[in-house]
């Protein structure tokens, strides 16, 4: 779950940020990588170090002040803020969007359902929702098996929020799984599942339904066009959080990642880039 | 030369009679030390708990099964545990159904039927075996296990409480397997030499003579192995599915064909993402405290059941 990745520049003097420790979302750690590597070719004094241990984690590494950025796929809540000012002098955490995810809907490649909608999808995450075989949704008679993230990671939450609504949970029946990966591959396997997961994660063994906002309205797959345009229902910004406005090596860092090569990068890595 | 090898000889042991204060500081201090760890670990995560240990709600905790860390607006969140609990205690029943005969016979052929070579080459195998990671093991629940449940029993999903029991059964095996061997060869020869001498079969030999004889690390060796099963989490992770429900009637053996979760699969895969210093990452502690509470309490039946069978040693 904790893959760690370095790019080691040229060894010169140790200046103040000329090294940028990075922890944060498990969604994010493909790309962050990916954005180390390729900064490599533009700064090779500058070694960067990225972790994927979780937006929890990576934030109370920033409180700690063990890394200089951390990186989320959700807000910063009250406490955290908080907790930031209180280790940091009174300094605020600085909140910079990077990228848009969408969060696609996975079933197995063979299932004939195509496309789903919200009011639908709330029936089969929520709690007390009526859908739990597919023929309800015009597939065969197949028991659902429901998977998603773990209960409290960022899109865990995201994708509550959005499906199901103010106050309703999701049902019990929705199975945790260790990581956005193990999501994809359980859907990948398994005949009658259901799940969802950043769409970076999205790859050609797995099949994707189109999601709607309204029941008969029409159904978006999670790409570049439909999240940067807003006609993808489940999509979210993805964070970068500072302590204070950064500065030195890591202002440069945070320039070139919300710069053209950057956000190359962010397509690359089959996120959503910033509009342009 | 022969006087210079002398010399040196007599410098070592003179510089090791200067040393012998030091060495028996680190011998003594490698011995509490493993005290001063266990203290640690209890200091620790008491230390991550305490905050939250008198607002939780013990009765939600033990005895519901609505595990809503972080809640939706306008909800508050809940801390039911139960379907964990039910998780780590089925796997562990299943698992020590499965891997204590499988352990117990592997370790009476190791010592008492097999010879020479074979002999040998089993137990390099079986320590082999133990040194096999969990994640790998977790990988082949996943992978070459997940399959086969699906075909034999015709089910939609292969990840569960049986592939979780059957993955912890085999990482339980090579360590059950190693101390009840011990055990056995601690038998004095003279027993089935006596034994052989009244007419006794190896089977009755095994059963009737060795057996008793060994109880005490026969048990030990299951008690660690059910300690194994209660611990283990980044395999049940992979392998049991991370389902959250409770099985509406226990003597259907189709709750086998469930996927379950256990108390270590949600610290690991929660502890990441949520809070830290908040409620939820406290009551992860807790949870963590509830594992502790769980290994005492096998630890010490497994004293209290060695000193009882020790005790009946003495007075028969």
């Amino acid at each position: 779950m904790a893959l760690s990745f370095t790019s080691c520049g040229k060894k010169t003097t140790p200046t103040s940020g000329s090294a940028i420790q990075i922890n944060g979302s498990d969604t994010m750690l493909q790309v962050g990588i990916a954005w180390a590597d390729a900064y490599k070719a533009v700064n090779p004094d500058v070694t960067i170090t990225v972790n994927g241990e979780g937006s929890g984690t990576g934030i109370a590494a920033l409180i700690n002040g063990t890394i200089e950025i951390s990186q989320s796929s959700r807000a910063l809540k009250p406490e955290e803020i908080e907790s930031i000012k209180a280790s940091h002098g009174g300094v605020a955490p600085v909140e910079h969007i990077v990228g848009y995810d969408g969060i696609a809907v996975f079933v197995h490649k063979d299932n004939p359902v195509k496309s789903l909608s919200i009011p639908q999808l709330k029936e089969i995450f929520g709690e007390g929702g009526s859908i739990d075989n597919w023929n309800q949704v015009g597939g065969p008679d197949l028991k659902m098996e429901i998977v998603g993230r773990n209960n409290a990671s960022g899109t865990y939450v995201f994708f509550r929020n959005i499906v199901c609504g103010k106050g309703v949970e999701f049902k019990n029946a929705v199975s945790p799984m260790s990581g956005s990966t193990a999501v994809v591959e359980f859907c990948t396997t398994t005949p009658a599942a259901i799940g969802y997961s950043g769409m970076g994660y999205v790859n050609a063994n797995v099949g994707l339904v189109g999601v709607s906002k309204e029941d008969g309205g029409t159904a978006y797959e999670p790409n570049a066009e439909s999240v940067g345009s807003g006609t993808f229902p489940i999509a979210r910004p993805l964070y970068i959080f500072t302590v204070g406005e950064p500065t030195g090596a890591t202002k440069d860092y945070l320039d070139w990642i919300k710069g053209p090569s950057g956000q190359k990068v962010v397509e690359a890595e089959k996120f959503v880039a910033l509009p342009k | 030369m022969a006087t210079k090898k002398t010399s040196l000889r007599g410098l070592g042991a003179k510089f090791l009679d200067g040393a012998e204060p030091l060495i028996r500081a680190l011998i003594y201090a490698s011995g509490w030390s493993s005290i001063v760890f266990v203290a640690a670990i209890f200091f620790f995560i008491f230390r991550e708990a305490w905050p939250i240990l008198p607002r939780v709600n013990w009765g939600e905790f033990f005895f519901t099964n609505d595990w809503v860390p972080v809640p939706a607006e306008g909800n508050k969140a809940s801390y039911g545990a139960m379907s964990m609990m039910y998780g780590t205690i089925s796997v562990t029943i299943v698992s020590m159904v499965i891997a204590v005969p499988l352990g117990l016979g592997a370790a009476v052929y190791i010592s008492e039927f097999a010879t020479g070579k074979v002999k040998e080459s089993f137990k390099v195998l079986i320590e082999l075996l133990a040194a096999i990671p969990s994640i790998v093991w977790g990988f082949i629940g996943l992978v070459v296990l997940n399959p086969i449940i699906q075909d034999v029993f015709g089910v939609a999903v292969g990840v569960n409480l049986l592939n979780g029991s059957i993955v912890v059964a085999f990482m339980a095996v090579p360590m059950i397997v190693s101390i009840s061997e011990d055990a056995l060869r601690a038998v004095p020869d003279t027993y089935r030499e006596a034994a052989l001498a009244l007419g006794a079969s190896k089977w009755q030999i095994v059963y009737k003579v060795l057996f008793p004889a060994a109880k005490n690390g026969l048990l030990a060796a299951c008690m660690l192995g059910v300690g194994r099963a209660v611990g283990e989490t980044m395999a049940v992770l992979m392998a049991t599915g991370n389902g959250m429900v409770i099985p509406e009637n226990f003597a259907n053996p189709a709750i086998l064909l469930d996927k379950v979760r256990t108390l270590t699969a949600t610290i690991v895969s929660e502890l990441p993402d949520s809070v830290h210093g908040g409620d939820h990452y406290r009551m992860l502690f807790v949870i963590g405290i509830v594992l502790l509470v769980f290994s005492v309490v096998i630890n010490v039946t497994s004293d209290i059941i060695v000193k009882g069978v020790k005790g009946d040693q003495k007075n028969a």
